[in-house]
C-alpha cells in the first residue's frame, strides 16, 4: 500500500491503516517526543496525543509538503502544549546574549543516550529552544512565535543551552577520563 | 586531542538518525482513545442499543443470580468459596444477593474464630465486622484476609458465568472428591491460573482498562496445609494485584460472614471444590472468559463514553399556543361554516428529553399538556323546547341538561333571517361557542443545528400523538361562559406533523435557552368536519434546556 493510499484510508478512520501509519512512523515521532519532554514517561503520554491528534486531523492534511513533516509538526505542537499549558514560559525576558559559537572537542565515544539525557536533564524553556533550533532546524523567529516569547529570549536562551550542555559533557569527559586512569 | 566543533554539530550528527521504538502500551492508549469517535459514527441506534443491552445484561444477571442462589441454598452452611470477576460498572443493585466471594485461609483447622469470610448481603444476615486483630495469632491469614476482602461482591462474575455449570458439578461431587493432589501439581495449576490471569488483565487493558478482575482463589485443606499456604500465597499475591487495581473503583462495600460454623470439613469441601475447578478452568477459561470478558468490556465501554459526552438533555417548557384553521369551516356543523371564527391563544407546557445522536442531530421526545380552544361566534344557544335536540343539524354535539334538566340548542345566527333575529333574539343569546380541548401531546422530533454557537440556530422536524384528555364545548355570552356540552367528533388520538425553528442561547455548556415556533399541522383531529376545516397550531415554545 502506498503511503497516499495509507494516509486516504487513515482519513476515513481505517483501524488498520492507523495501525499501519503507527508502525511506520512511531519511531520516528517517538523520538521527537524524547527530545522535547522531561522524561520517558512524558514522551509516551506526548507520543499518544500527538497520534490521536494525527489521526483526527489527518483530514486536513492535503498531500502538500511532506507528509513525516507534518507529523512532525504536530508533535512537536503536542509536546509545546503541554508547556504552554504549564506556563512555563513566563520566565523573565532573558536579553543576555552569549557567544554563540560554543564548541566542543569531536568526540565519539559520547553515547546518545547520555546526549538525550542532558537534553532533557535542561531546563524546559532551553531544552525547547535548543531543540527547535539545532535539531529542527527553526529560526529564532519561528520559535519565538511558536513559544510565545521574545527572539532576543530565545536566542539568549539557546546560548544557555549550549552552555550547559557544554559543561556537562565536559564534566562528563573528564569523569570517562579519571575512570579510565 | 581532536579538532573543535560547534556543539550544535554534535549534537546534530547524533541526532540525525535517532529513532526510538515506543512501548506497545502507547499505541494501546491511542486505540482507547479513538475508539470514542468511531463509536459514535458507528452505532445507529443508540438508544435502542443501550437499553437493549442493559436488558440483556439485567436478563443476564437475572439468570445466573437465580441459578447461583439457588445453589447457594443447597450448600449454605458450607459458606462456598467461588472466583470473583468484578465488572465494577454494572452495579445493578437485583445483583448483589448472591455470587459473593471470598477467600479464606486458614492455617489450622480449628481457627474456626478466625475472620472474615465475606459474603453477599442475601445469604446470611448475620454480619462481623472484621477485626483485625481477630487475625493476630494467624498473621499469615491476616494479610490473606485483607486482600480478599477486596474481592468483590456487587458484580456479575463473569467467570461464575462461564463456570456455573463447573461449579454445580463440583458441588455434587463434594465428598466424592479427594485431595490427593500433589503440591508440584498444585502449584503448577496455579501457575497456569495466573499467567492465564496475567494474560486476561493485558487483554483487558489494551482493550478498555474497564473491567478489572479479580480473582482471589483460596484454598483450605486438612491433608495439605502447607502446601496450600504456597498455593494461597501464590493465588493471593495475584489477586493482590487485581484486587488493588480495582479498589479505586469500587466502594468494596464488605460484609462479613460469620465463619463460626464453618467447620473443618467445610474446608475440605471446598478445597476439594477449588482443586475440581481449577481443573476444569485450565483447559478453556482463560479463551472463553476473555471473549466473554471482551464483549462486556466492549458494551460497557460503550455506555461509559456515551454518558461521557453528554448526550441527554432534559427541556422544561412552556408556551402560548395559537389555534386555528386553515381552511374554511366548522368543525361544529355545516351551519356554522360561514360563521366567523377565531382562535384562540392558551397554554401548553410540559417537558422534552431529547438525545443527541451526534453533533448536529438530536432525537427528542417529551410529555406536554396542551389546552386549546377555538370559538365559533355569531351562535344562538337556546333552551330547547322539547327534549329531542334537532339531530340533523347538531349530530357533533353531545349536549348536557342544565341543572333545570333543559336541555341546549345552538343555531347559527346566520341561519335566521333578520326579522326571525329581532324576534328570537336579544343581546342575551347571541353567543360564541367555544370548543375547549386538551390534550396529552407526546412528540417524536428530529432537531438538526444549523448554527451551533453562542447563538444556535436549529430546525425541527417531527410528529406528534395527541390523546384526548378532556372536551367541552362552552358557550360565551358576554363573560359569562357556561358548559353545554362535548364534542362527538374529537378523536382520541390524533396525529400532527411538526415543524419547526430553533433559536437558542447557551449560557454555558449546560444550560440553554430555547425558543421554538414551531407549526404543528393537526391530522385526524375530528371524525367528521364541515366545509374545509383544517386545524392547526401554532406554539411558541420557550424553556431551558439542561445537558447532562
Amino acid at each position: 500500500m502506498s503511503l497516499d493510499q495509507l494516509i486516504d484510508n487513515c482519513k476515513i478512520n481505517d483501524t488498520k491503516a492507523q495501525g499501519e501509519l503507527y508502525t511506520l512512523f512511531s519511531s520516528k515521532l517517538f523520538s521527537v517526543c524524547l527530545k522535547y519532554s522531561r522524561n520517558y514517561a512524558e514522551a509516551e503520554d506526548n507520543l499518544q496525543d500527538a497520534f490521536v491528534t494525527i489521526f483526527k486531523k489527518i483530514g486536513q492534511y492535503k498531500n502538500k509538503g511532506s507528509f513525516e513533516g507534518w507529523l512532525k509538526r504536530i508533535t512537536i505542537n503536542t509536546a509545546l502544549q503541554c508547556y504552554r499549558t504549564q506556563g512555563v514560559f513566563d520566565i523573565v525576558n532573558e536579553n543576555l546574549i552569549e557567544d554563540e559559537t560554543v564548541t566542543i572537542e569531536d568526540e565519539n565515544n559520547i553515547s546518545l543516550d547520555y546526549l538525550l539525557q542532558i537534553i532533557q536533564e535542561l531546563p524546559d524553556r532551553y531544552r525547547l529552544v535548543f531543540n527547535l533550533y539545532v535539531l529542527d532546524g527553526y529560526s529564532h523567529q519561528d520559535i519565538a512565535e511558536m513559544l510565545k516569547i521574545a527572539t532576543g529570549t530565545s536566542k539568549s536562551n539557546l546560548a544557555r543551552a549550549r552552555q550547559i550542555l557544554k559543561d556537562k559533557i565536559t564534566d562528563y569527559k573528564t569523569r570517562l577520563n579519571s575512570q579510565t586512569l | 586531542m581532536s579538532n573543535k566543533k560547534p556543539i550544535d554539530r554534535l549534537f546534530q550528527e547524533k541526532f540525525k538518525d535517532f529513532e526510538a521504538k515506543p512501548n506497545a502500551s502507547v499505541w494501546a492508549g491511542i486505540q482507547n482513545k479513538m475508539e470514542q469517535p468511531k463509536e459514535k459514527t458507528k452505532v445507529r441506534f443508540p438508544v435502542w442499543l443501550r437499553f437493549a443491552s442493559v436488558a440483556a445484561v439485567l436478563a443476564l444477571v437475572f439468570t445466573v443470580g437465580k441459578f447461583s442462589f439457588n445453589n447457594n441454598a443447597i450448600e449454605e452452611n458450607n459458606s462456598i468459596i467461588v472466583d470473583s470477576e468484578t465488572n465494577t460498572d454494572f452495579n445493578t443493585d437485583g445483583v448483589n444477593n448472591n455470587n459473593t466471594i471470598s477467600g479464606e485461609n486458614k492455617n489450622t483447622p480449628k481457627n474456626n474464630n478466625t475472620s472474615a469470610l465475606e459474603k453477599s448481603e442475601s445469604l446470611n444476615n448475620t454480619t462481623i465486622v472484621v477485626n483485625k486483630s481477630d487475625s493476630k495469632n494467624n498473621s499469615a491469614s491476616k494479610e490473606n484476609n485483607l486482600t480478599t476482602q477486596f474481592s468483590n461482591k456487587k458484580g456479575v462474575s463473569n467467570k461464575q458465568k462461564l463456570n456455573i455449570n463447573t461449579l454445580f458439578d463440583n458441588k455434587n461431587n463434594n465428598s466424592k472428591t479427594t485431595t490427593n493432589n500433589s503440591v508440584a501439581k498444585n502449584s503448577e495449576k496455579s501457575d497456569n491460573i495466573n499467567t492465564s490471569n496475567n494474560s486476561q488483565r493485558r487483554a483487558k487493558r489494551n482493550l478498555a482498562n474497564t473491567i478489572n478482575t479479580t480473582v482471589s482463589n483460596s484454598k483450605n485443606s486438612k491433608n495439605t496445609i502447607t502446601n496450600n499456604n504456597v498455593l494461597n500465597n501464590a493465588s493471593n499475591n495475584n489477586s493482590t494485584d487485581n484486587s488493588n487495581s480495582t479498589i479505586n473503583r469500587q466502594n468494596p462495600k464488605t460484609t462479613v460472614l460469620d465463619n463460626n460454623n464453618t467447620t473443618a470439613t467445610t474446608a475440605v469441601a471446598t478445597t476439594d471444590n477449588e482443586k475440581e475447578k481449577e481443573k476444569m478452568m485450565e483447559p478453556d477459561s482463560a479463551n472463553s472468559s476473555n471473549t466473554i470478558d471482551e464483549a462486556l468490556a466492549k458494551i460497557e465501554n460503550l455506555d461509559e463514553k456515551e454518558d461521557k459526552i453528554n448526550r441527554w438533555t432534559v427541556n422544561p417548557n412552556a408556551a402560548p399556543v395559537y389555534y386555528n384553521t386553515l381552511g374554511k369551516g366548522s368543525h361544529i356543523d355545516q351551519q356554522f361554516i360561514d360563521n366567523p371564527k377565531n382562535g384562540e391563544i392558551n397554554s401548553s407546557y410540559g417537558v422534552k428529553v431529547g438525545y443527541n445522536v451526534n453533533n448536529r442531530l438530536k432525537v427528542r421526545s417529551g410529555i406536554n399538556k396542551l389546552n386549546l380552544s377555538y370559538d365559533t361566534a355569531n351562535v344562538i344557544v337556546y333552551n330547547s323546547v322539547s327534549n329531542t335536540p334537532n339531530k340533523l343539524s347538531l349530530r357533533s354535539i353531545d349536549f348536557i341538561p342544565d341543572k333545570e334538566g333543559q336541555t341546549f340548542s345552538v343555531l347559527s345566527t346566520d341561519n335566521l333571517t333578520v326579522q326571525q333575529v329581532s324576534s328570537v333574539v336579544n343581546d342575551n343569546i347571541n353567543a360564541a361557542l367555544s370548543q375547549h380541548i386538551s390534550y396529552i401531546e407526546v412528540p417524536l422530533e428530529l432537531e438538526y443545528t444549523l448554527v451551533n454557537k453562542k447563538f444556535g440556530v436549529n430546525v425541527i422536524g417531527g410528529a406528534s400523538a395527541f390523546f384526548l384528555s378532556d372536551n367541552e364545548v362552552i358557550s360565551e355570552i358576554s363573560n359569562q361562559k357556561q358548559k353545554i356540552g362535548e364534542a362527538n367528533n374529537i378523536n382520541d388520538i390524533s396525529y400532527s406533523t411538526n415543524i419547526g425553528l430553533g433559536i437558542d442561547y447557551k449560557f454555558n455548556n449546560k444550560l440553554k435557552f430555547n425558543f421554538e415556533p414551531t407549526f404543528k399541522y393537526q391530522m385526524n383531529t375530528y371524525s367528521e368536519t364541515f366545509g374545509n376545516f383544517k386545524p392547526y397550531i401554532i406554539g411558541l415554545y420557550t424553556g431551558f434546556s439542561y445537558k447532562f
